[in-house]
């Protein structure tokens, strides 16, 4: 998805737009997360930080060993 | 892909020197066009080594020094390390600060962060850098965990 989003020459708003309606879909069929970069490594204003704030905002929750965000059912 | 022409590093020298960021030499690069055109620069100047990420359209500075050259700080930690910058305000933001004004805090204070990364408080200055990490790190932790 972000390969074709840079590309097309959206801006940040509109790239992130795109993102959430990927991160939606994620979150309608209750998928768990697994997470590339470690939660103690997040930078402020990164997409990552704010999908990290999207889904706890959506009832995710961080897993025990801190890898994963689970969905709240 | 073999031959491709690193789009970023077009990029960063544009931003360099819209900074006002002169005779950054460059050292490395990395572009990988099917991770979301993520990669690096690296670029020399003075003893100080910057590296210029771009992470899905959004760029980062880190960095480090010439005699140390594995141990890349985020700039962010390196400003609150030093006084700079409140530790709150590098947890808390919402947006990323566009880098070519992350490149121009940097051409301003880049005699005092090479002093300090050099000079008899190094050792000093590089315990802050790192205690700044970890602060930053659980403030995020925590964060994420609601707690």
């Amino acid at each position: 998805v972000g390969v074709e989003l840079i590309r097309s020459g959206l801006t940040h708003a509109e790239s992130w737009a795109a993102n959430q309606k990927f991160l939606d879909r994620l979150i309608a069929r209750g998928d768990e997360v697994v997470l590339t970069t470690p939660l103690d490594q997040e930078r402020a204003g990164t997409f990552f930080a704010r999908e990290v704030d999207y889904l706890r905002s959506k009832g995710y929750r961080v897993s025990d060993d801190g890898l994963r965000l689970l969905p709240s059912h | 892909v073999p031959g491709e022409r690193n789009p970023i590093v077009s990029e960063t020298e544009r931003q360099l020197a819209e900074a006002g960021i002169e005779s950054a030499q460059l050292l490395s690069t990395r572009y990988t066009r099917e991770a979301f055109g993520d990669g690096e620069a690296v670029f020399q100047v003075g003893s100080l080594l910057l590296r210029i990420s771009r992470e899905r359209g959004q760029y980062l500075l880190d960095l480090a020094t010439a005699n140390a050259a594995d141990h890349f700080y985020p700039f962010e930690d390196v400003e609150a390390a030093l006084g700079w910058r409140p530790l709150a305000e590098v947890v808390s933001g919402t947006e990323l600060d566009p880098v070519r004004d992350v490149l121009r805090r940097f051409r301003l204070r880049r005699d005092e962060i090479e002093r300090a990364l050099s000079g008899p408080h190094e050792a000093d200055v590089r315990a802050n850098i790192k205690d700044v990490a970890a602060q930053r790190g659980l403030a995020f932790y925590r964060k994420a965990r609601g707690s």
